[in-house]
Formats: structure tokens, sequence, C-alpha cells
């Protein structure tokens, strides 16, 4: 069904209720609807990163020489320059993604819940357990 | 009109369970590998250091690693296509049906294609 088919068939109906123009720019108008637009951005663009992750799993598979294209690619200016784009979308994902977190799931503990805070800084310490344990492996500590 | 249509009804619930883990995945892991792979080791490279192989070979040829990092980077692509789908919808793209499910065909199809690579090696 196509997402503008309604359930209830309008077009069969004298009723003609009033629908305001909106324009596709709607969420420039506000700075929480620009906020919105940039969250969705980030959560989409952050995706591209994810194809040349599994790209960068292939080569890892392949072999010395495709892993050492797949880094070399990495190492061109604009490629360079790229990836810092994606750090600061993927942060933003995270800062979003966190905020929504303790809005959508509420943990209960007995007769209260798990406070806000408690769940993003529980999200930020598993990150930062995360960056710790691929930082040791990298570097060859662990 | 013959086929009776429940409006309720629908397989978003599942959808969007797939979007929260990816969801998940994506705000824990991304920043961190974005930061590891697409600036530290290039520029450790760039510096004239080790590209890591020695370091990755280990893990990532492990073929259960393999496998659930496919399925982490699965879920982030299919994050990825159910907010594609919906914010097309915030500024009025409607996409007909096999659009919006070409993009979680896509979500899977690069993580499966992938692993068809892998083991096919």
């Amino acid at each position: 069904m196509s997402a503008r088919q309604q359930h209830v068939d309008f077009g069969r109906s004298a009723r003609a209720p009033y629908t305001p123009p909106v324009p596709r720019t709607w969420f420039l108008a506000r700075r929480s609807s620009r906020l919105y637009m940039l969250r969705e951005a980030s959560a989409i663009l952050v995706a591209l990163f994810a194809v040349d992750l599994v790209w960068g799993l292939v080569a890892a598979n392949a072999g010395e020489r495709a892993w050492r294209a797949w880094v070399g690619f990495h190492t061109h200016d604009g490629v360079l320059l790229l990836s810092g784009v994606f750090l600061v979308l993927a942060l933003i994902h995270t800062v979003t993604w966190f905020d929504a977190m303790p809005k959508i799931v509420r943990v209960r503990l007995g007769a209260r819940f798990l406070a806000p805070w408690a769940m993003k800084a529980a999200g930020w310490g598993v990150l930062g357990l995360f960056a710790v344990l691929t930082g040791l492996w990298l570097g060859g500590v662990l | 009109m013959s086929r009776r249509t429940w409006p309720g009804k629908s397989a978003e619930p599942f959808s969007w369970m797939v979007f929260g883990a990816g969801g998940m995945v994506g705000a824990i892991a991304m920043p961190v590998l974005v930061a590891a792979f697409g600036l530290l080791v290039p520029i450790v490279v760039l510096a004239g250091g080790p590209d890591g192989f020695d370091r990755v070979r280990g893990l990532l040829t492990n073929p259960v690693v393999v496998v659930l990092a496919l399925a982490a980077l699965g879920s982030v692509l299919w994050h990825a296509a159910h907010r594609l789908y919906h914010t097309l919808h915030d500024v009025k793209v409607h996409v007909p049906g096999w659009v919006h499910a070409g993009l979680y065909a896509l979500a899977v199809a690069v993580p499966l294609g992938g692993a068809a690579v892998i083991f096919a090696m």
C-alpha cells in the first residue's frame, strides 16, 4: 500500500477538509526541528562508513595486500577529511541516541525507575570500554 | 475492493526492533570505529608506522567474529534504511513500497555479500 493511501477513502466523501500547505523545508523554521533533521541525517550518513567497514572486513580476510590498499585509501586527504566528518556525525548519533534511550526504555528498580542520567552514563561507559579495548587491541597490548 | 485490510497491522514492530538494535550498535561502536580505522590507523601509516595487519589478522579472520561483525554492521545499515524512509516522508518524498523494501534489502545484501566473498575465499 502506498504511503499516501488512506484507510478511509476520502475520494468518495463530500468532505473537503482544508490542509494547510507545508513546504519541504518546513524543518528549517525552528531550531528544534533543525536539530531533529541533523539527528536523522547523522544516522543515515554514518551507514556509509558501515559499508566501508564491510569492505575493510573483506580486505582483512583477503590478505595483507588488500588490507594495505584499504588502509591506503583512507590516507588520502579528502578521505581523511571525510572520516573527520563521519566522526562528528557518529558522535551526533551517539549523543542523540543516548538522550532518547531513557525516554523510550524505562528500567524498573523495585518501586523506582533507573534515573535517565544513569542510563546515559551506562551508554558512555560501554562506549568507553569498547574504545579502550579497541585501542589496546590495535596497539598490540591485547 | 475485495481484499480486507487491517489498518493496525504491519511489519513495523519487527523493523523497529532491528532499527533499535542498529541504533544502539551504531551509538556505541561507530564513533570508536571511525576514529580507529578512519583516522588513527591511516595517520599512523602516514607517519610511517605499521598498518595494523598483524593485529587485525588474528581476530577479524575468525569466522565467528566475521559473522558477528557483519550482523552488527547490517543492523546499522537497517537502522539507516529505516530512518531514510521515514525522513524522506518528512520532506514529502513518498516512495513506493518496493523502494521501501529495497532499502531494507540493501541493508541485508551488503553484509550478506561481504560474508559470501569472505567465506568463498
